[in-house]
């Protein structure tokens, strides 16, 4: 009589038709994947299945959420490089003989190679131009614009070449020569006529500081520390000032800009939005920026109107609907949008997200070593303590949720803990997650995902990791790894399992980790 | 410490925590011989399975605890499963879960995890001698309980026209004397004979079962993969794989690592599988077992498990999870 087997061994053996290395091609891999396990869940009819990237313990593959393989699990890296096109990368040896990852070829979003070189690197355009900048490998030191459509060279140039991006509306994208200092702009509808000389070249160029893909401007920084407004239609006149705020790397508002003495903000044509009559100005954040003028520091709105008056010795920007502020006896406080003082006793403010809507504050150091903590969000504090941990960084996960992390000195416990700033209460408590973590979108996703995350936690020397919707619910509990997140699934590894499970803990495919494991 | 590459994926999710050991002299880290193997005669094979009577429901003797309670447990790579269906049976966890929980540093790893306290329990191959020095120098008593049976097993490319070698036939292939697959039955071809590293489980047992004290010839780098489941990679996609052989451990490379376009060799007339290793028939059978500090309580959930895993409710468990228990 044939003994029973538990179910995991079915699994397995019926995982046994894996899949194995194809070798390098331009035509999708003939490989067959492996077979799924169980019968795929249901899925939503007639929605376009989410692109998924998948990992089986040591390669990336990229499935469709209804359990299709679209790119079979034999790439070290994978990324997306545009709406459409992605990168896959596989180990390769280098001069030292030393295996680095390289991209190997790019593809569709059908699992079709569309390249049969390599590459050291492939950057995305930025602005969906339908160009990709590629470096080829250590054998060729060039560099080229690619034809994102055929993925074939449109403009090659040599490594020391650098793309600082495409801009859509202007129809035209920019490059540096690093080894020249020159910037040049380029007209895309040209440059597919055959016609690569630049538009217009701009020289002594140290670095990008930032990229407008909306105007197809670049605010450059030249070697002699001025600045330079560059690019545009090629009908734009470049504009010079003198010196950018250090810190403005094309955040909110217009850029922060000194002229003959003079501060003042400026939008990315170059002109003065708020004319330079400041003694300093800095970047704005939650819709102000703190201005210096007459020897004290006020925060003025974007129309330049002074809306907290000049009073303060120092001004930091606004975060969490917060800013800290210090006197002239060098005492920190917080205080709000209106200029009140909400909190005595800071030291530091930092901001959290790149939309600054919540803020990490941190007290004056005690005498002990310690501080207090607390988390700003929407001018609301929240004290914040894990343990005995005597440093606690904070990361925004999600709107109105954050992750505090820190280090019990006493314990050795790495400790974590999610926060409803909203609320002021804890949806997961402290020392019960390690570390938070984002989710990876779907390659066809139309914009980032953002409203799933991750929480890691050890049970005994076995790192789980549980998957939290925007509102701080546990959809998926008790996994091993989370790679990427779409709709109603997820591709995860769970026990001896690797595939695409739904949000109900159903597989909608699934493999065996042993089959796939070790394959260099 | 030797350079082993450690079964990767748990590895990179493992943060061992630390804790002393109290040293005791250890008499010896020897396990049990194996059985001796019935070479040529088809012996009458002992039916693993259940008297065709149902019997009435007997209570259950399994230990229960909570996973708190549960005891650190480490082992083989070709344990895993085991040591999910242990966990899961023990703390009443679903097996989904259970696996979820369940990661091992292999073979070698798992004893010097439980010398150095590390791990409470193993659940694990027979180690190999230098492992078993390294447990020996440690002054660490061990107590071995056997608990189940797995074979060695070799593998060719299924395009390889031999079906089956002698023991002989395969000692010679291994100390370099038979070069040729023409010399054992097979094409005109050079063997190209892969081994694994000295300190693995797999060759733990090669040079036990097959090598009895003989040394096996060297063989190029690349014919000395690090991994179980790379020798068997090896043998698929090995440029010449019609000329490759290797070996590996017949749970393994049955059910947790099965590949296509591979086989397994008769040794002796004797294909191996779960009745042929149950009954002994197949040549190349060893133990695996559970191993405990000897200083671990009587009472201790590391030894409460260890000992249950030999009763017949262990090894029905054994037996569900697709392994080959003790007789």
């Amino acid at each position: 009589m044939k003994k029973l087997l538990p179910l995991f061994m079915v699994l397995l053996l019926l995982s046994a038709c894996a899949q194995g290395i194809s070798s390098q091609t331009v035509t999708p891999s003939p490989t067959p994947a492996p077979t799924p396990v169980s019968t795929p869940a249901a899925v939503v009819e007639g929605a376009e299945p989410d692109l998924l990237i998948v990992h089986d313990g040591e390669f990336s593959g990229v499935y469709a959420s209804t359990g299709e393989v679209v790119y079979p699990c034999e790439y070290r890296y994978l990324q997306s490089v545009s709406s459409d096109r992605v990168a896959l990368g596989r180990y390769v040896p280098n001069e030292d003989n030393n295996y680095v990852t390289s991209v190997v070829a790019i593809g569709d979003l059908s699992g079709n190679l569309l390249t049969d070189f390599s590459f050291r690197y492939v950057e995305y355009d930025g602005a969906d131009c339908g160009l990709l900048y590629a470096i080829y490998d250590k054998d060729t030191q060039k560099a080229a614009i690619l034809d994102a459509k055929t993925c074939q060279p449109l403009l090659e140039l040599p490594s020391t070449f650098n793309f600082l991006g495409a801009s859509k509306a202007a129809g035209t994208f920019l490059l540096l020569d690093y080894e020249t200092n020159t910037a040049s702009l380029h007209a895309i509808a040209k440059l597919r006529q055959g016609s690569p000389e630049p538009l217009a070249e701009l020289e002594n160029v140290a670095y990008l500081r930032c990229y407008d893909a909306a105007t197809g401007v670049g605010l450059l920084m030249l070697n002699d520390g001025k600045a330079a407004f560059f690019g545009g239609d090629g009908s734009f006149e470049t504009v010079y000032v003198d010196r950018v705020h250090d810190e403005y790397f094309g955040g909110e508002g217009p850029v922060p800009f000194m002229k003959d003495g003079r501060w003042g903000y400026a939008d990315f044509t170059g002109s003065a939005v708020i004319s330079p009559r400041f003694d300093f100005a800095t970047p704005f954040s939650n819709g102000l920026a703190a201005v210096l003028q007459g020897g004290a520091y006020g925060y003025i709105d974007q129309t330049g109107r002074m809306v907290i008056e000049p009073q303060f010795a120092e001004a930091g920007g606004f975060a969490g609907g917060v800013a800290l502020v210090k006197n002239a006896s060098g005492e920190g406080f917080l205080i709000d949008k209106s200029g009140n003082t909400v909190l005595a006793g800071v030291q530091y403010c930092y901001a959290l997200g790149a939309e600054a809507d919540m803020a990490q504050v941190e007290g004056v150091q005690q005498e002990d070593g310690g501080r207090q903590y607390w988390v700003a969000a929407n001018g609301k504090l929240t004290e914040v303590s894990l343990g005995q941990s005597t440093y606690i960084s904070s990361e925004r996960m999600q709107d109105g949720l954050c992750a505090i992390s820190g280090y019990d000195e006493q314990t050795g416990a790495v400790l974590a803990a999610l926060l409803d700033t909203r609320t002021g209460s804890y949806i997961a408590k402290p020392g019960e997650y390690s570390f938070f973590t984002g989710a990876q979108s779907p390659l066809n996703s139309k914009k980032p995902r953002a409203d799933c995350f991750l929480g890691y936690r050890y049970a005994r020397n076995v790192l789980l990791c549980d998957l939290f919707d925007a509102s701080g619910n546990r959809i998926l509990v008790g996994l091993n790894d989370v790679y990427c997140v779409g709709e109603a699934v997820a591709a995860v590894r769970k026990g001896f399992s690797w595939g695409i499970m739904d949000f109900r803990g159903q597989w909608i495919c699934s493999y065996s980790i042993f089959n796939t494991l070790k394959r260099d | 410490m030797r350079k082993t590459a450690l079964f990767a994926l748990a590895l990179a999710l493992m943060a061992l925590a630390a804790c002393a050991v109290t040293a005791t002299p250890a008499p010896s880290a020897t396990p049990s011989p194996a059985p001796e193997a019935s070479v040529d005669t088809p012996a009458p094979a002992a039916s693993p399975e259940a008297s065709a009577v149902t019997p009435a429901p007997t209570p259950d003797t399994a230990p229960h605890f909570t996973f708190d309670e549960y005891p650190a447990v480490d082992g083989s790579t070709a344990n895993l499963p085991l040591m999910a269906a242990v966990l899961a049976r023990v703390t009443g966890m679903e097996l989904a879960d259970a696996e979820a929980h369940t990661t091992c540093s292999t073979t070698p790893y798992a004893y010097e995890s439980l010398v150095n306290g590390e791990a409470d329990l193993l659940l694990v191959y027979e180690a190999a001698e230098e492992t078993k020095q390294t447990i020996e120098d440690s002054g660490v008593s061990l107590d071995f309980i056997p608990i189940g049976r797995d074979a060695l097993v070799f593998i060719v490319n299924e395009s390889n026209p031999v079906a089956g070698l002698t023991v002989s036939q395969l000692t010679d292939i291994y100390t370099g004397k038979t070069t040729n697959w023409r010399q054992v039955g097979g094409e005109d071809n050079d063997i190209a004979a892969f081994q694994r590293s000295s300190d693995s489980g797999s060759q733990a047992l090669f040079m036990k079962l097959l090598m009895k004290g003989r040394t096996p010839m060297q063989a190029p780098t690349e014919f000395y993969p690090t991994e179980m489941g790379a020798l068997i990679e090896a043998l698929a996609e090995y440029n010449n794989a019609g000329n490759a052989i290797g070996y590996s451990v017949y749970y393994y490379a049955n059910y947790m690592y099965a590949k296509p376009g591979l086989k397994f060799l008769a040794v002796n007339g004797v294909v191996p599988s779960d009745e042929t290793i149950a009954s002994g028939r197949y040549p190349f059978v060893n133990e695996f077992y559970a191993v405990v500090r000897s200083d671990e309580p009587a009472d201790s959930p590391a030894r409460q498990i260890a000992n249950w895993l030999a009763t017949e409710q262990g090894k029905e468990l054994i037996r569900e999870a697709g392994y080959v228990p003790t007789p």
